[in-house]
């Protein structure tokens, strides 16, 4: 994604009332697996069985010593904050983008939700909560306070 | 192989217009190739290289180079975002010195203000969309959430970033194209709403349509023309992502194309009399100073604030054309109008009001993408020749 070149929505045309869209997953051959324990509340990860070291987002050659096989293990879907933004503009609602540090290792995107977007701060204990997308759609993973 | 004295900027132009609901893109694209040749002192068919980005349109080099009517022998639209067009300075001076081109034209334009946004023909879906395009990654928050592990990390202030953008405004004063040329203070960057904690609106910079165009040819050729001689002494590129979650937001690629410039020019950075620092955010400019070794890493807040950046008062005057939070943002891509102030500073045609005297060493880095999820960092040094 090329975000330097996404379009600013102007203010004045940003519907107050409406939800911001989460748009859903399309699972393909190699992430399919994640998100189908996704739909059953399991947040995994990535392990290379070689390097033996953990990796988000998952995928089948690990990223770090590019050796296939990489498999996926469950997460304990807990963390704390790395860092977040809250946006107030250009969206139908404010929200919390950040980082979350796993507890495995690895600092995924994600956002902060369950409380006051103002309230969160780098270093808080979070864990994970699924987020609806779509009707038939896998859930994504947020975080919320521990 | 070095690029050090192989290629020279002859040629160097931004498109006067802000707004251009009556253009198309591809016609901004030429008017900017147009106004880089008259600049030169050279003709369309003196080309034989052509270098664009995904601002282009259709199929990129391929459309382009057949609406201008180019006949080409070497074509490049290297990605990267915003910083683009510093990486293609570079990548000319390679293909030039390599003997796969001549006179290179790098083009840029766009109009984001007039028409909405259009995908480029890098159209698949990436690997990590899944897995970050549900949470709202827009430009305002990717590099937010950079501004506050910094300020976790190392105590940057708000106050400290908006010195960014008084040195912008400051130098936006004297330039007539500039879209926001009021100068501006401290207290009004922290009275500007939120767009994205803990960025105010003025720490974000303009949105524009327009363009610019560059030419880059080989010494024998750059010799011949009128225009002062600026020449190519050293560039560097590199990626940054998240790199499989061991992710670090407080460094930017430019801790690795910095250095690689700086080695390949055979100078540092207490060398340059002038830098064009990309300033799609306040905190990107902070950012890079402290990782092209301006300061020390952490140390980019004290070394910003007091107008330390400003022409004629501080150590590193830069972006003198008002930047992209003051001045242009064609495209919402910055690089080329990055390298086209550095090219006025080194020919001493910048406004008389913010020339840095005897400015014979300058500096032009970018980075392109998102700063909090993964981008681009390129860097060219550049150096007035007699």
């Amino acid at each position: 994604m090329s975000m330097a070149e996404q379009p600013r929505t102007p203010q004045s045309q940003a519907p107050q009332s409406q939800a911001r869209r989460i748009p859903a997953p399309q699972p393909n051959p190699e992430t399919r697996p994640f998100w189908d324990a996704a739909r059953e509340g399991r947040l995994m990860i990535g392990r290379c069985a070689a390097c033996r070291r953990a990796h988000y987002y998952p995928r089948s050659v690990c990223p770090f010593c590019f050796t296939e096989g990489a498999t996926l293990e469950p997460a304990s879907g807990r963390g704390t904050v790395y860092t977040l933004s809250v946006t107030y503009r250009g969206t139908p609602e404010p929200y919390a983008i950040g980082y979350v540090e796993l507890e495995e290792g690895p600092r995924i995107l994600t956002n902060f939700v369950g409380a006051a977007l103002e309230s969160f701060r780098i270093g808080d204990a979070v864990r994970v909560v699924f987020t609806p997308t779509e009707e038939g759609a896998p859930p994504v993973p947020m975080f919320a306070p521990a | 192989m070095s690029i050090k004295g192989k290629a020279y900027i002859v040629g160097a132009y931004e498109h006067p217009t802000r707004h251009a609901p009556d253009k198309s893109t591809p016609q901004l694209h030429a008017e900017c190739a147009l106004g880089a040749l008259a600049d030169a002192g050279l003709t369309r068919d003196d080309i034989d290289g052509y270098f664009c980005a995904g601002d282009a349109p259709g199929f990129g080099a391929l459309s382009m180079a057949d609406y201008m009517g180019l006949k080409l022998r070497h074509m490049d639209s290297t990605e990267t975002g915003g910083s683009s067009y510093i990486v293609h300075v570079a990548h000319a001076a390679e293909a030039i010195a390599a003997g796969r081109c001549s006179i290179a034209l790098i083009t840029l334009a766009g109009r984001p203000r007039s028409e909405p946004f259009r995908r480029s023909a890098f159209g698949a879906p990436s690997p990590e969309a899944d897995f970050e395009n549900p949470y709202g990654g827009q430009t305002s928050n990717l590099y937010g959430m950079c501004a506050t592990r910094h300020m976790h990390e190392f105590g940057t202030t708000s106050e400290q970033l908006a010195w960014i953008k008084v040195a912008a405004s400051t130098h936006a004063q004297y330039n007539p194209h500039a879209m926001l040329p009021e100068v501006v203070t401290v207290e009004d960057v922290l009275a500007s709403p939120i767009i994205s904690t803990p960025l105010h609106r003025l720490d974000c910079c303009v949105v524009s349509d327009g363009g610019g165009a560059l030419i880059v040819a080989a010494p024998e050729i750059a010799r011949g023309l009128k225009r002062p001689l600026v020449r190519v002494l050293g560039a560097g590129e590199a990626p940054k992502g998240p790199r499989g979650g061991e992710l670090d937001l407080t460094f930017s690629a430019a801790a690795w194309s910095g250095p690689a410039a700086f080695e390949a020019a055979g100078v540092t950075p207490g060398d340059i009399k002038y830098a064009s620092i990309y300033d799609s955010f306040t905190i990107t400019v902070l950012m890079q100073i402290e990782d092209l070794g301006f300061c020390r890493k952490g140390e980019g807040g004290r070394f910003v604030a007091d107008g330390n950046l400003i022409s004629g008062v501080g150590k590193l005057p830069f972006n003198t054309d008002g930047g992209g939070l003051c001045n242009n943002h064609p495209a919402n891509r910055g690089g080329i109008t990055k390298v086209i102030e550095a090219v006025r500073q080194l020919r001493g045609e910048a406004h008389p009001k913010v020339q840095v005297p005897n400015c014979d060493l300058a500096l032009a880095t970018g980075i392109g993408g998102s700063l909090g999820s993964r981008h681009g960092a390129g860097t060219v040094i550049l150096e007035r020749e007699g």
